[in-house]
């Protein structure tokens, strides 16, 4: 009973206080903030529990029929729960960011119902149990998180929406397609070990060249795979908590997670395999590795020149994906969890120069580290995991995705990668010597919150990227510990190959 | 005394019993007494339901006379799923017109006995067991909501209701037509004898009825390019009455073209007429959603996607007509989920819609600022029942899409997977140009009145059972199989 | 052991937190220059071999010495100790000095680790951490030179680690482009050919302490990643070996000559150490050709390496007395011992080294057993000439009295008395009697001597001294790329993401008019009326 229920419960734990929260005034600060922190600490509270459970080969499901043959099904297994977890985590100290930083803002109740349901649905789209589940959720994300992308109410914001919305309701109507044809086709479409298409007869092979394509087109909207990537630059707009959600939490990495539930556990990573589609996604995420660098290079707004690493850095999930091999399987695996803590502290940096000095350029950089070095440390921890200097988090994905394409036998890969770290740090060292190595201009843009004793700026911004910063260095430091990321991604793998032998 | 509990007639004599008293008691108490009654109306509904479930499809010879003489009422899954979806409808609009008419009062006295004799002739016409009763009910329905589109008077809101009038009219009289020359062919009206008559071999006289029969059905159904008449006349009604005619009125004409199509005369139909229809129902949501896209008034907008959702409903005719079972079953249920997905969505639209309308004072998306910090609830019923019409999960409409969309793969009609496509993100794209404006402050200068809790509260219940219909939607489809077409 | 060991890595690590601390500024400075003497009473009191695993770092880390590791680690802890001792004097006035020990404490770290490590992805991690920490200290200055310089050297140095990292991962999948990937991405540390460009630079750039640990210590941790990954002594590798060879013998006569060219001692010393590495790159690059030779190779380029490493810390640290305290004739005696042992004069650590290298090389197969002795002894004369070109260069200094100057003998003697005494004591007893025999002497005496006579010609002949610019081959590239790139112009923005609302026209609104109008509507119906007639009726 419980274990039917817990799945549930961990979806609820966000939507409840949600939407409460959506019919608070405005004024009732305390408990809005005491609903949030129930909610965020309930929810790690109950996803405790199921990993235990897990661990210990335990499965929670819950299932209900919503039309014949078409059930809603929440599954914790041990992937969903590399999500769950990660986005569970992150989503706490995104809340006590977005507190700190929504101060004294309107629409604050409007800001944090949607918050909860943006993560309600990003838990959903982790524990689905089939690929309709997972429609379902996907789309709820889209929903919840256009008022967040849209929040400010200005011009340029309306507009990022427009596109946002644009973008990701047509990736999910491919991915609708793609859901249905293959109902169509296998009658069901159940996430499980190994994948479960491999049964149907030869003669379906086409269409199910077909269904990949628009099922990994539908959620690429999401993981913004070019060229789908276009929305994703332009919604930087939203207020800092919005993007470390869009890019660390929720959106991107729904999207990528998308891509590892459909590879692996639709398909079978051999079935796909042996359809050769793993290789054409390969060349789709290596593209997008190189041509979001790129572009990144030429941005001067630094939360811009965060969403194109964005960009290139979450298709490193896809590559490790499109790998063949338990290697480039761990690779993809643990990048969606060290990509979200890295790229959630590189935003809540951006928020932080933003609302406590006026820095939204880079070129207004200058000098920013030694007024506020705390979080310069942290950007800087942030910048060189994703760079992939040892032993940050970063470094852990790149090692074993190169390993991976090794055991692929893709060493070109290997050239992909290297070039990817290359433009990692030419558009990431110019920020890190613009912080640290030059001197501070006379006057900031516009300084918000003054230096008030050892604070740089509020506690409740800078709490939070220190706390990520640190978990970059100890995932990566201790990644050979139990209960690390790898740790938990090697489980995942080991239960993904039914049939390999190296 | 079972036949004096049977809720088959009652559903019919209740709403002309408390319409008539709504004209003696004025609005105040016929108000409350008409949410009373429909209360009691659903629930009779439901009883039928569970009767249906355990004892599936029957006949009830009104005052023991039995057909071809005395007249039948007919209750089978299909028949009980419309009457389920009209007092579902009913009772929070009923509600939310008490609110609403307290507000604007303009129209007030007729709005309730105009809305008890529409609520029987609905029923009625879903029970109909024979022809000429059904062109009875289609003639008082129309009549009632003609009335209904006129009662605020103005000159918009009566050329629209004369225009109204004469569509409907001249669609009942195409059925009368059609009435005829199959009573003169078969001799009969009583769908029930009539049923094995027909056949493949039908005199051409049989074969123009149908045609004269639908035709006039297409255009009480607003169907593209016969919907000249929809946007005026919907647009222009007090909120509440806008509400019942798109959620109710158009879905009795298509519930007679699917009964006719499916039952009376599946043996003409033809691949090359359901394409037809299928065509025009592409056509509609096309054209019905590029439309609504243009429009600047809010009323205006979700009248035109009224046009473009009675699309999707056509788009099962080319599923279902002489394809495997399986996928027609598919595709029926997917057009009557539709039917009631959009019947409860539209009616939370038409209402959210009003409630912005009396809050901001002028029906224009433009002004729409402040909507969403002044009515939040009431901006997320009409952001949810957006999300029905976008086909978006878990709702109603979403649930119709599937089986639509799965019937048309399994049968190898994928060009109604891209029109179903792109109806869904023509319609994201006119909903959010609603939300998007009212999610903008307050212009100068504007001003965002309070509105009646009910009002909120009505139009968030219906959209809420939008959305629960794609949740539960399985109790719905066995209904629907009870002893009928699918 | 195994707290030593953490101690010795922890040490520069801790400290270099508390100078981040404003509180712990003060004392973190004090603590500064000992952080390294964990490492150095490791290195002399660890029993060898020894290993130590971590399975739960990183990857699972495995740390230790083994002989190689061991001398590494003594000539590197000594030269940080030296270097960091030498900095607090030297940097005492200036106002960010505690930026500076953080950087240097940070790169010590990874120095240090680099020595210690004995597993590929530690190793790696170390050596990162080093490489991007010592951008802090070529910076420092914050002159226009030092960006450059700085930035130079971190480009490079990325490429180094982004070659190196693919080379581990090939060598791990057996590829055979993991050699040239290792040879490369190390070589960029050592300074190989066409990789060199950034040393001279970075060199002349640093402050003088930080100069000698990137020269002295640094430069080693390349080649201590040749001799870890490289499959020395297992597969003969004829192509990789005799590239390497090759460069190495291009690195040794290319540093002489454009080093001569130079004006600023740091960019010389450079040079110098380009060539000095070229030596070692020839009996690495032996190793690859010849798997038999490198059980006599090795100690000799272990020997060689802590010999060039002390002896050019020593010269650097010497520079900085110079600078400061003027070219006094003590000053002067003291920079000859280590720029002796550089051209290998008798009874220096020099002569020993390449003792050791001779015999070793000498077993080489045709075409090169023959001529590398002769090619080598005539290195030995650029190195002269190098070295001599150094003393003529900083003749005239007079020192700077308003700079801080006292505190930079003691370090500068400690360096000066491992340049005298570790190698010998290092080295094993043939090589000392090789290094010993008169024949030897006299053949290591003859370049010096040849070298002193060309310089004397030089002199009176009023030979004016080439010229070329620190970084060579540099200047073109630099250009070019200024060329290509013109920083600061954005690319052009890609196409406008469609907009996902056609413009409200009013075309369709006219068309809908239309159908409004009765006679059309009615007409529409009739048809209607007629299609569906057709259709229905077969």
């Amino acid at each position: 009973m419980i274990d039917t229920w817990l799945p549930v419960g961990v979806v609820l734990s966000s939507f409840l206080p949600g939407l409460f929260i959506f019919f608070l005034a405005e004024s009732r600060i305390r408990l809005r903030t005491a609903l949030n922190l129930i909610g965020a600490l309930a929810k790690l509270a109950l996803i405790g529990v199921m990993l235990w459970g897990v661990l210990n080969d335990h499965e929670y499901v819950f299932r209900h029929t919503v039309l014949p043959g078409l059930d809603l099904v929440l599954k914790a297994d041990a992937l969903a729960l590399l999500f769950v977890t990660l986005s569970a985590v992150l989503w706490l100290f995104t809340t006590l960011y977005a507190i700190g930083y929504l101060e004294g803002a309107p629409h604050r109740s409007r800001f944090f119902g949607f918050f909860s349901l943006c993560v309600t649905a990003t838990v959903g789209v982790a524990m689905a149990g089939n690929l309709f589940t997972f429609f379902v959720f996907y789309e709820l994300l889209t929903l919840a998180t256009y008022p967040l992308v849209v929040h400010r109410g200005t011009e340029q914001a309306m507009r990022a929406g427009h596109v946002y919305l644009g973008y990701t309701l047509g990736g999910g109507a491919l991915l609708l397609v793609g859901t249905v044809w293959l109902y169509g086709l296998a009658g069901q479409a159940d996430f499980v070990h190994g994948g479960s298409l491999a049964a149907l007869p030869p003669e379906t092979a086409g269409q199910l060249q077909v269904v990949f394509l628009l099922l990994i087109a539908g959620v690429g909207v999401k993981a913004a795979l070019v060229p789908l990537h276009g929305w994703l630059p332009l919604a930087m707009v939203a207020p800092a908590p919005v993007s470390a959600l869009l890019h660390a939490v929720a959106v991107v990495k729904a999207g990528a997670f998308g891509i590892v539930r459909i590879v692996y556990e639709v398909y079978g990573v051999e079935f796909a395999q042996s359809l050769d589609l793993l290789t054409p996604l390969a060349i789709a995420a290596a593209v997008t590795i190189i041509w979001g660098s790129l572009r990144a290079l030429f941005q001067d707004d630094l939360k811009k020149r965060l969403a194109y690493s964005t960009v290139s850095q979450v298709s490193y999930i896809a590559l490790g994906v499109a790998l063949f091999g338990p290697l480039g399987t761990i690779g993809g695996l643990v990048h969606l969890v060290h990509q979200g803590i890295m790229k959630i502290t590189l935003f809540f940096c951006a928020g932080n120069y933003a609302e406590t000095l006026g820095i939204h350029k880079i070129s207004e950089m200058d000098g920013a580290g030694r007024r506020m070095p705390w979080t310069s440390l942290a950007f800087t921890l942030g910048a060189f995991g994703m760079i992939g200097v040892p032993p940050l988090a970063g470094f852990v994905s790149k090692w074993y995705l190169g390993l991976g394409a090794l055991e692929a036998g893709m060493p070109w890969v290997l050239a992909v990668l290297a070039a990817s770290s290359l433009l990692n740090a030419a558009y990431f060292l110019p920020v890190l010597h613009r912080i640290w190595f030059r001197p501070a201009p006379s006057a900031w843009p516009a300084e918000h919150i003054p230096q008030r004793g050892r604070w740089e700026t509020a506690p409740l911004l800078l709490l939070p990227p220190l706390a990520t910063a640190a978990a970059i260095l100890l995932v990566g430091l201790f990644a050979a510990s139990a209960f690390s990321p790898l740790d938990w991604a090697k489980l995942i793998a080991d239960r993904e190959y039914l049939q390999w032998t190296p | 005394m079972t036949d004096f509990l049977d809720p088959l007639p009652w559903l019919i004599m209740l709403p002309l019993a408390w319409g008539t008293l709504a004209f003696v008691l004025g609005p105040g108490r016929g108000g409350r007494l008409a949410i009373a009654a429909i209360a009691l109306q659903g629930l009779l509904v439901l009883q039928l339901a569970g009767q249906l479930l355990a004892g599936g499809a029957r006949v009830h010879a009104v005052g023991g006379w039995g057909a071809p003489l005395g007249i039948d009422l007919l209750a089978d899954g299909l028949a009980a799923v419309m009457l389920l979806l009209a007092q579902a409808v009913a009772l929070p609009l009923a509600i939310y017109a008490r609110g609403y008419f307290a507000a604007q009062p303009k129209g007030r006295e007729l709005f309730w006995p105009m809305t008890g004799y529409l609520l029987a002739a609905l029923n009625a016409l879903f029970l109909s067991a024979d022809l000429f009763n059904i062109y009875v009910t289609l003639e008082l329905l129309g009549l009632a909501a003609v009335g209904l589109v006129a009662i605020a008077g103005g000159q918009a809101p009566v050329t629209a209701a004369l225009r109204y009038l004469l569509a409907t009219l001249l669609g009942s009289g195409a059925w009368l037509l059609g009435v005829a020359l199959i009573y003169g062919s078969y001799g009969s009206v009583s769908l029930a004898i009539l049923a094995p008559l027909v056949g493949a071999d039908a005199p051409l006289a049989a074969t123009l009825a149908a045609a004269l029969m639908l035709a006039g059905l297409l255009l009480k159904t607003a169907l593209f390019p016969f919907h000249f008449w929809l946007p005026p006349a919907h647009g222009g009604a007090p909120a509440p009455v806008s509400a019942l005619l798109s959620a109710l009125v158009i879905k009795a004409t298509f519930y007679l073209v699917l009964r006719l199509w499916l039952e009376l005369f599946a043996p003409l139909t033809t691949v090359a007429a359901a394409q037809l229809l299928g065509i025009l129902g592409a056509a509609a949501i096309l054209w019905g959603s590029a439309l609504a896209l243009a429009q600047t008034r809010l009323k205006m907008l979700v009248a035109y996607s009224t046009v473009a959702q009675v699309g999707y409903l056509f788009l099962l005719f080319p599923l279902a007509t002489l394809v495997p079972p399986d996928a027609a079953e598919s595709a029926v249920q997917g057009g009557v989920m539709q039917a009631v997905a959009h019947g409860l969505a539209k009616a939370a639209m038409f209402a959210a819609a009003g409630s912005m309308i009396v809050a901001t004072g002028r029906d224009d998306i433009g002004r729409l600022g402040g909507v969403g910090a002044h009515l939040p609830l009431t901006l997320f019923s009409f952001g949810l029942a957006g999300v029905t019409l976008m086909g978006l999960p878990p709702s109603g409409g979403f649930s119709a899409k599937w089986l639509l969309l799965r019937a048309a793969l399994e049968t190898g009609q994928w060009w109604w997977v891209a029109v179903m496509i792109a109806g869904g993100l023509l319609t994201a794209a006119y909903v959010f140009k609603v939300l998007r404006r009212a999610f903008l402050p307050v212009a100068s200068g504007d001003r965002v009145t309070r509105v009646p809790r009910t009002l909120e509260f009505s139009a968030f219940a219906l959209a809420l059972a939008a959305i629960l219909l794609g949740l539960f939607g399985a109790p719905l489809l066995a209904l629907l199989a009870v002893g009928g077409a699918a | 052991m195994d707290a030593l060991i953490a101690l010795s890595l922890l040490a520069p690590l801790l400290v270099a937190a508390l100078l981040w601390l404003p509180a712990g500024r003060a004392p973190g400075l004090r603590l500064a220059p000992w952080a390294p003497l964990p490492a150095l009473v490791l290195a002399l009191a660890a029993p060898a071999p020894f290993e130590l695993d971590l399975p739960w770092l990183l990857f699972g880390s495995r740390l230790g010495l083994d002989e190689t590791g061991r001398v590494f680690l003594l000539f590197t802890a000594l030269i940080w100790l030296a270097a960091g001792w030498f900095a607090r004097a030297w940097l005492a006035h200036d106002a960010r000095r505690h930026v500076f020990a953080g950087f240097f404490l940070l790169a010590q770290a990874g120095n240090l680790g680099v020595c210690l490590a004995l597993d590929a992805a530690s190793f790696y991690g170390f050596f990162a951490v080093m490489s991007i920490a010592a951008y802090g200290l070529v910076v420092h200055d914050r002159s226009a030179a030092a960006w450059r310089a700085g930035r130079v050297y971190l480009t490079l140095a990325l490429a180094g680690e982004v070659l190196i990292l693919s080379g581990l991962l090939l060598a791990a999948g057996a590829h055979p482009l993991a050699v040239a990937c290792l040879i490369l991405g190390f070589g960029v540390k050592t300074g190989l050919p066409l990789l060199h460009v950034s040393l001279p630079l970075a060199y002349a750039a640093t402050p003088i302490p930080g100069a000698a640990v990137l020269a002295g210590a640094m430069i080693k941790a390349g080649l201590l990643g040749w001799l870890r990954f490289l499959p020395l002594g297992e597969a003969a590798l004829p192509d990789a070996g005799t590239a390497m060879l090759l460069a190495g013998l291009l690195a040794i006569f290319f540093g002489s000559a454009v080093g001569l060219a130079q004006r600023q001692p740091g960019a010389l010393l450079a040079y110098s150490s380009i060539s000095q590495m070229g030596y070692i790159a020839v009996a690495v690059g032996a190793g690859l050709l010849a798997p038999g030779l490198w059980p006599l190779l090795l100690p000799a380029v272990v020997l060689y390496a802590l010999h060039h490493a002390l002896a050019k810390a020593a010269l650097f640290l010497g520079l900085g007395v110079a600078e400061r305290h003027g070219a006094t004739h003590w000053v002067l005696a003291g920079l000859a011992l280590p720029a002796l042992a550089l051209a290998g004069a008798p009874l220096t650590s020099g002569l020993l080294a390449k003792s050791a290298l001779k015999p070793a090389l000498a077993g080489l197969p045709a075409p090169w057993g023959e001529p590398l002795p002769a090619l080598l002894a005539l290195g030995a004369l650029g190195t002269a000439l190098l070295m001599l070109r150094l003393f003529w260069l900083i003749r005239r200094q007079t020192g700077q009295p308003a700079a801080p100057g006292r505190g930079l003998a003691a370090p500068w003697l400690l360096a000066l008395l491992g340049v005298a005494g570790l190698g010998a004591w290092l080295a094993p007893t043939p090589t000392w009697q090789d290094a010993l025999e008169a024949g030897a002497a006299l053949g290591a005496s003859w370049p010096i001597a040849a070298a002193l006579a060309l310089a004397f010609a030089a002199v009176r002949l009023r030979l004016p001294a080439p010229r070329i610019p620190p970084g060579d081959l540099l200047l073109p590239v630099e250009r070019m790329l200024a060329a290509l790139l013109q920083p600061g112009r954005p690319l052009p923005p890609l196409a406008a993401p469609p907009s996902m609302l056609p413009p409200p026209s009013a075309h369709p609104a006219r068309v809908e008019a239309r159908l409004r109008a009765w006679p059309l509507a009615g007409m529409l119906w009739l048809i209607g009326v007629a299609i569906l007639l057709a259709l229905l009726a077969r």
